[in-house]
């Protein structure tokens, strides 16, 4: 099997490809700080591409509560399972990747293929809290909390080093050149299902109706545009931020998804350890223990979390994730200035401009020309 | 592992021998009739026709591998009057699986034929680039469908019935040849991976299952007019390949139980024939 250079395991893999990267890759950042799990992202992604019968399950976007959530069901604790864990040491992985725990799979990577009933919970887990009873009056007064969920919102990851593609026994499944889009060619797929189970974040889905797979399509018209996909553009928490990465080129502190997993190393893969090389990376949550977070995240994490926490008086880091959410377009390029962060697009266009602190005017308690009091004086 | 190597190792002598092997001895002999070749699996013409079994083998050649453990081989019977051409293949299967879920898999048999005349025999595992191969693929769920049985509507009721967007690719790309659920897909293919439905689709099919055997009728006309189509004569010979799946071992694509080499087929002449 070949071996590929995988720099989030920080060392070399099997994969049963060359390696071959695209011209660009698509990338995203996810802030679970701030998301709050309202679900317009499932909601914006459902209605654009999978209202038809027999997606009545299907959420190419989703959002779970960790620890407890999952969809479908115990995805990633099936999969640990199958690989066996494994520790880093010094940032490089010394576990088993799902191509190299292949174990006696048929398709030669180490899958778990779920069934309908674990399609069937999306939001299963929701707001379960870890850490056992909190009695009456409680207060978390401590970082770690002893008791904490978080959310995390979920998409196909594009991954550089796809299962899913590597799975399918009719090449059925492509990733693109110009933006490292990862697709299901639905006229080639057979619903053969290999992708389902060989896919260790469980984001191919099966249309059983159809008889054919598919998958979250990055929103690749939009993205052929400059225009950030659906779930990234709609989510009102404005947690999301969407542009390129290219890690055979030197960070480029101007390029905003550089900048967070690169240049700071404050956004991580999520599972880096199942070895496809994903994609969407997450600022992990403050307030959950390191320890989880670090099976879930990779050894990072501290590191991460300490960035995070210098947001307040970092003003280049706290303009960054200002702009998050404040432009429909792909930005590639940021600054940010006294006080105000601006954000370009693939064009060099001026496609936002946002303070970091939005200007305050306190107005009186009494409104004498309307001659009403008012609730909000701010 | 024991298992599985063994059956490398014999696969790797079949290749090294070249392709004596390819085609085995013995073989299948299409009989003629006179009364029209039987359409269902429960005629009683078919207990006067005789029976080859073909011995199947799990594919252990391209991912993913393995399957269709539990079938060893599958019975053969062909009859023609000079117009139509109908086979019964029949083999043990505890269960009909006839259901495709998320994680359910459906029971399937296919035959292939070459479709040119060559020299040389084609691969036998589903030809090679040179030489495309006929596939006749019947499926369990297809032919339940057919027949508005086999339990997809229960399993999802909310899907119950296709009910296709005109412009889904599923539509798109069998519209020339899509006419609702037919038991049997025909095929065409050039190699493992390589299966593409044909827009033409001129076989019929129809299963049964009964004291833990399926069987099932293939039937189509000895010769359609199709150019993509292999055509058969009375006294012609051709050769056939065959994989069977078991849903409820979780076969699907490549894990299948084979033939690792061409079964002769030999028309019998219209001795008496309309």
């Amino acid at each position: 099997m070949p071996k590929v250079k995988n720099w989030q395991l920080g060392r070399e893999m099997d994969y049963p490809f060359e390696e071959v990267k695209p011209k660009r890759q698509m990338a995203m950042v996810f802030d679970t700080n701030k998301c709050i799990a309202c679900q317009t992202c499932s909601m914006a992604c459902k209605m654009t591409w999978t209202s038809g019968r027999g997606q009545e399950y299907m959420f190419w976007n989703n959002v779970e509560t960790k620890p407890y959530g999952g969809y479908p069901t115990r995805w990633d604790l099936a999969v640990l399972e199958k690989i066996g864990g494994g520790t880093w040491k010094d940032g490089v992985y010394d576990g088993k990747t799902v191509f190299e725990e292949a174990g006696n799979e048929p398709e030669g990577i180490a899958g778990v293929l779920p069934s309908d009933m674990d399609w069937a919970h999306p939001n299963i887990g929701e707001d379960q809290c870890a850490g056992g009873s909190m009695p009456q009056g409680f207060h978390e007064n401590s970082m770690p909390h002893k008791h904490w969920f978080f959310y995390v919102p979920r998409i196909c990851n594009h991954c550089s080093y796809p299962a899913c593609l590597a799975a399918c026994p009719r090449g059925a499944i492509y990733k693109r050149e110009e933006d490292g889009i990862v697709l299901i060619d639905q006229s080639r797929c057979r619903g053969y299902r290999r992708c389902v189970k060989a896919c260790p974040y469980g984001k191919p889905m099966f249309r059983a109706n159809h008889e054919t797979s598919e998958k979250c399509v990055g929103c690749y018209p939009k993205v052929e545009q400059g225009i950030q996909t659906q779930c990234v553009e709609q989510c009102i928490g404005k947690i999301r931020g969407q542009g390129w990465i290219d890690m055979s080129k030197e960070p480029d502190p101007s390029n905003p998804i550089d900048y967070l997993v690169r240049v700071k190393k404050m956004a991580l893969p999520l599972y880096p350890q199942f070895g496809t090389e994903p994609n969407v990376y997450y600022i992990p949550p403050i307030h959950v223990p390191p320890s989880y977070l670090q099976q879930m995240f990779g050894p990072g994490v501290e590191h991460a979390i300490e960035q995070y926490k210098t947001g307040p008086t970092d003003e280049r880091l706290a303009g960054l994730l200002v702009l998050f959410g404040s432009s429909p377009q792909i930005m590639t390029k940021f600054d940010v200035a006294d006080g105000i962060a601006k954000g370009w697009n693939d064009k060099g266009e001026l496609v936002a401009e946002v303070p970091l602190v939005e200007p305050i005017s306190i107005r009186s308690h009494h409104d004498k020309k309307l001659k009403v009091h008012r609730m909000d004086v701010t | 592992m024991k298992k599985t190597a063994l059956i490398l190792s014999l696969f790797g002598i079949a290749l090294l021998s070249g392709t004596p092997l390819a085609v085995s001895g013995g073989g299948i002999t299409v009989e003629f009739t006179t009364d029209d070749p039987p359409v269902r699996p429960d005629d009683a013409a078919w207990d006067k026709i005789s029976a080859t079994e073909i011995a199947l083998l799990p594919q252990m050649i391209v991912s993913p591998r393995g399957g269709a453990q539990t079938v060893k081989n599958v019975s053969v019977q062909a009859v023609h009057d000079g117009q139509w051409l109908s086979m019964r293949l029949t083999w043990a299967d505890a269960t009909p699986d006839q259901v495709v879920g998320v994680d359910t898999f459906r029971d399937a048999i296919a035959i292939g034929f070459p479709i040119t005349e060559t020299e040389t025999p084609p691969s036998p595992f589903m030809g090679d680039a040179e030489h495309p191969v006929n596939i006749w693929q019947w499926t369990a769920d297809f032919d339940a469908n057919a027949r508005g049985e086999g339990g997809f509507a229960e399993r999802y009721p909310h899907t119950e019935g296709v009910w296709y967007f005109p412009a889904d690719p599923a539509v798109t790309r069998t519209v020339t040849g899509w006419r609702g659920f037919e038991a049997v897909a025909e095929l065409e293919a050039y190699g493992f991976g390589t299966l593409e439905r044909k827009s033409e689709q001129n076989v019929r099919g129809l299963g049964i299952h009964e004291d833990g055997n399926w069987s099932v009728v293939l039937r189509r006309r000895m010769a359609t007019g199709q150019p993509r189509d292999p055509h058969f004569r009375a006294s012609d010979e051709t050769m056939a390949i065959f994989a069977v799946w078991n849903g409820e071992e979780g076969d699907v694509n490549g894990m299948k139980a084979i033939t690792m080499n061409w079964t002769p087929v030999t028309f019998a002449p219209t001795t008496g024939g309309r």
